[in-house]
């Protein structure tokens, strides 16, 4: 195995403790492999190590101590290695060195721990990957590791974390308007602050498309179990103290949408409640809903089984489908 | 064969449905499974998922045949009836337990006593030794510190010898320094044989037991706060000396090491054939620091019991104490009172008559509950609650831990009409079954008279609870009428139980209160 003389030098200089730590990770996580755990270091670790190094040497060993400890533990868990169920996350660190070395040098924990936590978190959502992409971009402009997370709070708002709508807004407020523009994928020449305004106050706008008039259906929502969905039976929607709910099974979530995605979390309080609640002046028939303005065909999904909205919302299920429909009613 | 030892249960060892969280928050998008590394105090496992660990680990690698005794329910469990006598065997539908590990831990965690009972080769030891690794004491340290009973053990066998040199040179016999045994200074104490110790010997371990303190020659010793684990092939009398009532009083909980079961012989050989000792290789993680015993303790007591489960156990130890033909004075009319006064046994049974001596539950026993036990009993109620991760003790935490503190505490009436019916054959033995079945009946009884429904007399106790400032003269004499219409109405019911005894007792010391408090009233 050759490897970096500066991941080199470090591991000799601390061998004893190097494998007693391994010693330790072995009886905490009797499944961890020297072999999974020599590919590690031997790859993603060693050519992080190089890229950092190059920029400031001094923080290698901090740098090696970190990311020695959290491979071991995340392989002994089974997040990385062969197996592993969040295979993006040395990309991710890699992708950090690549981006941010300087970044990386200043702290490597708190960097390395949070990119670890949130493609660990990704890896259970689904995607990660674009989150990924915006994250290299914001790597090269932000002036702090502070910032960077702060902005990739933002970037994984928008790639899909519908969930993080508000809090991710809160966090909008106090960050730089060049870092939030290409968290959000709108070209930096073209950001001003209404847009900052307007996304709190509109949920279904985005300010790197143009909107079209209302109401418009904006997406289809969940999917069977059997398809790396939720849902084990379609789902009814329902309405409880302004939350638009999907029950399905047994099982009740909440509905978290906007321009930028849309996604379910379990709700605490499992008693089906289902809705039937349309906006003045709209009604079903026959499998189509129909709006004063238009109407919308869903007779391929089955019949309309539950309806409910909010102010800016409209939700529906179907008969036939695992999915339920999002319209923007402004 | 490390590994072998080694495993532990991955944790949450009892898990719960976790309510989601309401808010959400992105910060939580840089939190997960990588802030152990971070934060090493963030991955500290709570101590009671500790616990649990520790019990998994010696159920699953320490002890080869683990009996499931300790029964929880989640919802109708599956039940058969075996044999002649239609034995019930039940498949628990909830996690359930081995009272052979769990109340040796619960001791642990509570820092109490615990007596192991069985026949010889039964693990008792062998137990008691893993519970001083448990607490970060080396196996040589733990066996090392073990006192093992035995004819000749004398006072400074098992305290220490007073140094040679004071004794020749000291002019006064608080001069003579004492060279302490180190295992009084163990976090852990083991006696193993307890009943084989001479009785003068048994005096000296019971103030170390009782008061936690050991005293030769004028010198005393602090111990530390300890868990003590004793062992005795018998508890009925059987060892070389008869144990003294005042050190078998001593001790919290009695287990009893149930038989092997041959169908794991298999292990026992590998055992044998790889030359280990699981107690040599007790993982490090389960290990607990002073630090973390203390705090363990002090987070067991800080588990509420709720008001209806207190009052549950309330009702239950108020059926023993009660004789009515042992007294005179309404006061006097106990089981103790009998005792003290040596009065024949068999002839106050015969006198009592008039109550149904077989429904009567406390008819079953010739003795009540001590403060002592009861305190014991909420002690290891908190105890099993916290082990279970439960924010409160349930009522059947308290029914699974009763029968193990109550065993030789509350004595049964052999010659009582409930143990010659043939249907009670198997209590006769059987004192845990026996104890389960008086809480189970008691628990019937409470439902029966609906008193979490209606109970006018713990109503008017917390009327008095809410305090005197401001009660009006008036008030108190319609609180004094309403006591005494209740006291009526106990006695319109002819026959008195032991729960009306205590009720009654209690309606008086209200009397008393509010007659002084008018009295107070009227001359100032």
């Amino acid at each position: 195995m050759s490897l970096n003389p500066a991941l080199a030098d470090v591991l000799r200089g601390g061998r004893s403790e190097f494998n007693r730590r391994f010693e330790l990770a072995q009886a905490r996580y009797p499944g961890i492999e020297p072999a999974a755990f020599s590919e590690i270091l031997s790859g993603p670790v060693d050519r992080m190590i190089g890229k950092v190094a190059r920029v400031d040497a001094a923080a290698v060993p901090a740098l090696v101590d970190t990311l020695y400890e959290l491979s071991l533990m995340l392989l002994g868990q089974r997040w990385i290695g062969p197996g592993g169920r969040a295979p993006a996350l040395l990309a991710g660190w890699e992708l950090l060195a690549e981006n941010a070395p300087v970044l990386l040098a200043k702290q490597p924990l708190a960097l390395a721990t949070s990119i670890a936590n949130a493609l660990v978190h990704w890896s259970s959502h689904g995607g990660g990957d674009d989150w990924l992409l915006t994250l290299s971009t914001l790597a090269q402009r932000a002036r702090s590791p502070d910032e960077l997370l702060r902005a990739g709070q933002i970037a994984a708002w928008r790639h899909g974390m519908a969930h993080y709508r508000e809090s991710a807004l809160e966090r909008a407020r106090a960050l730089d308007g060049e870092l939030l523009a290409l968290a959000l994928g709108v070209p930096v020449g073209d950001w001003h602050d209404r847009m900052r305004v307007r996304l709190i106050t509109d949920r279904w706008y985005r300010p790197d498309v143009p909107s079209a008039a209302p109401p418009r259906v904006m997406c289809r929502l969940g999917a069977f179990v059997g398809f790396g969905g939720r849902f084990s039976e379609p789902p009814v929607a329902g309405l409880i103290d302004g939350e638009l709910i999907l029950d399905a099974g047994g099982t009740r979530y909440t509905v978290h949408a906007d321009a930028y995605g849309a996604n379910v979390q379990t709700h605490p309080d499992g008693q089906r409640r289902a809705a039937q609640a349309l906006p003045s002046g709209w009604r079903i028939e026959a499998g189509t809903l129909i709006s004063p303005t238009q109407g919308f065909a869903f007779a391929e999904y089955g019949a309309i089984t539950g309806a409910a909205h909010s102010a800016d919302t409209l939700l529906l299920t179907h008969a036939w489908s695992h999915s339920a429909t999002l319209l923007a009613l402004v | 064969m490390l590994k072998l030892f080694q495993r532990l249960s991955a944790a949450p060892t009892n898990p719960k449905p976790v309510s989601a969280p309401r808010r959400f928050d992105v910060a939580d998008l840089y939190r997960g499974p990588a802030d152990a590394v971070a934060t090493p105090q963030a991955a500290a496992l709570p101590l009671d998922e500790k616990l649990r660990q520790a019990y998994f680990w010696i159920v699953n690698t320490a002890i080869i045949s683990p009996h499931y005794d300790i029964e929880y329910l989640h919802g109708p469990p599956q039940q058969y009836r075996l044999g002649d006598r239609k034995a019930l065997l039940t498949l628990p539908s909830a996690q359930s337990y081995s009272s052979f590990v769990l109340l040796p831990l619960l001791t642990f965690a509570t820092q109490r006593k615990c007596l192991f009972i069985g026949g010889p080769g039964r693990g008792k030891t062998a137990s008691a030794v893993l519970m001083g690794v448990l607490a970060g004491y080396p196996v040589r340290e733990v066996r090392r510190g073990m006192q093992r009973g035995q004819p000749q053990m004398t006072i400074a066998d098992l305290l220490g010898q007073p140094l040679p040199s004071d004794l020749i040179n000291a002019d006064s016999i608080s001069k003579v320094r004492v060279a302490w045994r180190s295992w009084l200074a163990m976090r852990v104490k083991i006696i193993d044989e307890y009943n084989r110790i001479p009785t003068r010997t048994q005096s000296a371990l019971l103030t170390l037991m009782g008061d936690n303190y050991a005293e030769q020659f004028d010198q005393i010793y602090e111990c530390p706060p300890a868990a003590w684990y004793l062992t005795a092939n018998d508890d009925q009398g059987g060892g070389t000396y008869q144990v003294i009532e005042a050190l078998r009083d001593r001790i919290d909980v009695i287990v009893q090491a149930l038989a092997f079961n041959p169908r794991f012989l298999g292990d026992l050989l590998t055992r044998i054939e790889e030359d280990a000792r699981p107690e040599e290789f007790v993982p490090r993680e389960i290990i607990f620091t002073e630090d973390e015993m203390r705090r363990m303790a002090k987070e067991v007591r800080a588990v509420p019991m709720a008001a209806p489960v207190r009052r549950r156990l309330e009702f239950f130890a108020s059926q023993f104490e009660y004789m009515d033909v042992a007294g005179d004075q309404f006061e006097y009319k106990s089981k103790d009172t009998a005792r003290l006064a040596g009065t024949d046994w068999g002839w106050l049974t015969a006198q009592d008559d008039g109550r149904d001596r077989l429904k009567d539950l406390g008819c079953h026993t010739r003795n009540g509950l001590s403060v002592r036990n009861l305190m014991t009993l909420i002690s290891f109620a908190k105890a099993m609650a916290y082990f279970r991760g439960a924010d409160q003790v349930a009522l059947d935490d308290l029914r699974q831990v009763l029968p193990f503190v109550l065993n030789d505490k509350l004595k049964p009436d052999l010659e009582s009409p409930f143990f010659q019916a043939a249907s009670s054959t198997g209590f006769r033995s059987d004192r845990i079954g026996w104890l389960r079945h008086l809480f189970d009946s008691s628990c019937k009884e409470y439902d029966r008279l609906e008193l979490d429904r209606k109970d006018p007399v713990a109503e008017m106790a917390s009327e008095l609870q809410g305090g005197l400032d401001g009660v009006e003269d008036a008030e108190v004499r319609k609180r004094l009428a309403r006591i005494e219409r209740q006291i009526a109405e106990i006695a319109k019911g002819g026959k008195i139980y032991g729960h009306l005894h205590d009720d009654l007792l209690l309606l008086k010391s209200l009397h008393q209160r509010y007659t002084n408090y008018l009295h107070w009233l009227v001359q100032g």
